[in-house]
C-alpha cells in the first residue's frame, strides 16, 4: 500500500487516483496524525509520499516520529515539497520538488511497490 | 605655541561644542554610552524616545532592561568587553508600551590606557549607534509570507493540473484531437511552474546575498543533464555541446543546474539555432558559454538585461531568468557578460571560480 500524505485535496486525490488506476493500493492522509493512524493499522505500507507543510502535524514532525519508531523507520519516504533542508539524522528515500512530475511519482511507486502492484495499468 | 589651560575657552570652540551637542541631540540615529556594568550613562533623545521613554526612565538604567532577548545583549556585552567592534548587529528592543522594535547596532568600546600595566586597559564606555529597522523587518516578514504562498499554496493546484493532464495525455482511449489540448495544459502548467520558481528566487534574493553550498561537481556533467532535459522539453530543438579540459570544481550543484537551465532555456526561447553550449577549463575558473544565432539584443535592452523583469522580446516568462543567473554567478564569486552582434549572434559567457578560495 502506498500512503499519500498531503493537506492539499487536489494533489492528494490526483496522486491517489493515478496510482490506483495504475494498479496500486493507496491510502490518503491529510496530515501527520492521520498518517500515523493509518500506519498503526494492519497492512504493509511500501512507500510514503509525504508533503512537509501541513496543519495539525507537519511532515517534519511525522519524520521525527518515524525516526524514533523502528517499525516505521523501515518504510521508505519520498518527500514532496518546495525544498528539503536535509535534516541531520533523518533518513529519507528521496526528495521531489513540488509540483512533482508524474513520471517521478510512477517511478517511485514502481521501485518500492512494484511487486505489490495488483493489476496492469487499465488504460495505458 | 601651546594653549594655556587656565585661559577661558575660545568663543569659536564653545560655539562648535554647542553645534556638536545640537547635532547629537537632533540626530535621527540613536546614540548611547554604556558603562562596563551595563548602565546607560548617556543617550541622545532619538535613542530613548524611539522606545517611548523619557531621559530619566532610560539613562541610569541597565541596558539589559531594554533588550527583548537576554542572550543577545549578553553576547553584545561579552564581545564588546573583549575589544570586538560590532557592525549592524541585529537585536530586538522593548518599547515602553510593550511593543518590539528591531534595530541594528554598531558599537565599540572606548578604552583608556592605565598606568598599571598589569590591570590592562580601562573600559570607559561603549559607543553605540542604533538604527531602527522595524519597517524593513515587517517587509521581510511580508516577503517571507509571499514566498510561502508561492511555494506551497500555488504550486499544489498546479501540480494537480500538471499530473492529471500528463496522465490523460498518455491514455490510450483519448482521441488524438484532444491530446493536443492536453499537451497545451501540460506545457502551460510547466511554464507556470517555472515562473513560480523564478518569482520565489526573486523574492528570496531581495536585499539578501544568495547562499551557496559548495560541493564537488563536474560542470560538464551538469550541462549534459540540463541539455538533455531542455531537449526533451522542446522537441525538435538540438543543442551542440562541447566540454574542454578539466571542468571539475566546487559549486552548489542545484544552483549551478538552475543557472545553466536558465541560460539554455533563454537561448532556446529567444534565440535561433544553431545553439551552442561550451564549458571549458580556464585555470582557476571554468567558463561557460551559451550562444545562439538569433537577432542581436537591442542596444537599449542590453544594459538592464540582468535586471529583474527585463523583457528583451515578447516573452513567455517574467524576465527573471537572467537576473537569477546573475545572482547565482555572483554568489559563486564569478561574473557574466553578454556579447551580441548581427554576424555572430548572442553569447552569454560566465566565469565560475572553482572554489571559494579562487573567488576574486
Amino acid at each position: 500500500m502506498i500512503l499519500v500524505v498531503d493537506d492539499d485535496g487536489d494533489i492528494r486525490e490526483t496522486i491517489c487516483d493515478i496510482l490506483a488506476e495504475e494498479g496500486y493500493t493507496v491510502a490518503a492522509a491529510r496530515n501527520g496524525v492521520e498518517a500515523l493512524s493509518i500506519l498503526g493499522q494492519p497492512g504493509h505500507v511500501c512507500l510514503i509520499l509525504l508533503d512537509l507543510m501541513m496543519p495539525v502535524m507537519s511532515g517534519y514532525q511525522l519524520l521525527e516520529e518515524r525516526h524514533g519508531n523502528p517499525k516505521l523507520a523501515s518504510v521508505p519516504v519520498v518527500v514532496m515539497s518546495a525544498h528539503w533542508d536535509g535534516r541531520r539524522g533523518i533518513d529519507i528515500a528521496d526528495f521531489v520538488c513540488k509540483p512533482p512530475k508524474l513520471t517521478s511519482i510512477l517511478a517511485y511507486a514502481e521501485r518500492y511497490c512494484g511487486e505489490e502492484r495488483a493489476q496492469p495499468p487499465s488504460s495505458k | 605655541m601651546s594653549a594655556n589651560p587656565k585661559a577661558p575657552p575660545a568663543p569659536t570652540f564653545v560655539r562648535s561644542l554647542e553645534h556638536l551637542i545640537d547635532f547629537v541631540d537632533t540626530a535621527a540615529v540613536g546614540l548611547h554610552w554604556v558603562a562596563a556594568d551595563g548602565t546607560i550613562v548617556w543617550a541622545n533623545p532619538a535613542d530613548y524616545e524611539s522606545l517611548g521613554y523619557g531621559a530619566d526612565e532610560y539613562i541610569g538604567h541597565n541596558i539589559t532592561e531594554f533588550h527583548a532577548d537576554p542572550n543577545v545583549i549578553a553576547d553584545i556585552l561579552r564581545r564588546l568587553s573583549a575589544g570586538e567592534r560590532l557592525h549592524d548587529y541585529e537585536a530586538r528592543l522593548k518599547c515602553k508600551d510593550g511593543s518590539i522594535r528591531h534595530v541594528q547596532i554598531t558599537s565599540s568600546v572606548l578604552f583608556e590606557d592605565v598606568e598599571d600595566v598589569e590591570k590592562g586597559r580601562k573600559f570607559v564606555h561603549t559607543r553605540c549607534y542604533t538604527q531602527d529597522i522595524t519597517q524593513r523587518k515587517h517587509l521581510e516578514l511580508a516577503r517571507d509570507r509571499f514566498v510561502g504562498i508561492l511555494g506551497h499554496d500555488l504550486r499544489n493546484p498546479l501540480g494537480a493540473i500538471s499530473m492529471a493532464a500528463e496522465y490523460l495525455r498518455h491514455a490510450k482511449d483519448i482521441p488524438e484531437r484532444h491530446t493536443k489540448n492536453l499537451e497545451r495544459i501540460v506545457n502551460s502548467a510547466d511554464r507556470m511552474s517555472r515562473m513560480i520558481v523564478d518569482l520565489i528566487e526573486f523574492a528570496r534574493a531581495l536585499g539578501k546575498q544568495m547562499l551557496v553550498k559548495r560541493q564537488e561537481v563536474d560542470f560538464a556533467e551538469v550541462c549534459r543533464r540540463i541539455i538533455d532535459e531542455v531537449e526533451q522539453a522542446y522537441p525538435g530543438v538540438h543543442l551542440d555541446f562541447d566540454a574542454q579540459g578539466d571542468t571539475r570544481g566546487q559549486w552548489d550543484p542545484d544552483r549551478l543546474a538552475q543557472a545553466v537551465a536558465n541560460l539554455v532555456t533563454n537561448a532556446v526561447q529567444h534565440g535561433e539555432p544553431p545553439f551552442q553550449v561550451t564549458v571549458k577549463d580556464a585555470g582557476r575558473d571554468v567558463v561557460l558559454a551559451v550562444s545562439n544565432q538569433g537577432a542581436p539584443i537591442a542596444p537599449e535592452a542590453q544594459g538592464g538585461i540582468f535586471e529583474p523583469f527585463s523583457h528583451t522580446t515578447a516573452t513567455q516568462g517574467l524576465g527573471l531568468g537572467l537576473f537569477i543567473v546573475n545572482e547565482i554567478v555572483a554568489a559563486h564569486g564569478g561574473s557574466i557578460d553578454v556579447r551580441t552582434t548581427r554576424d555572430d549572434g548572442t553569447t552569454f559567457t560566465s566565469r565560475w571560480p572553482r572554489s571559494a578560495g579562487e573567488q576574486a
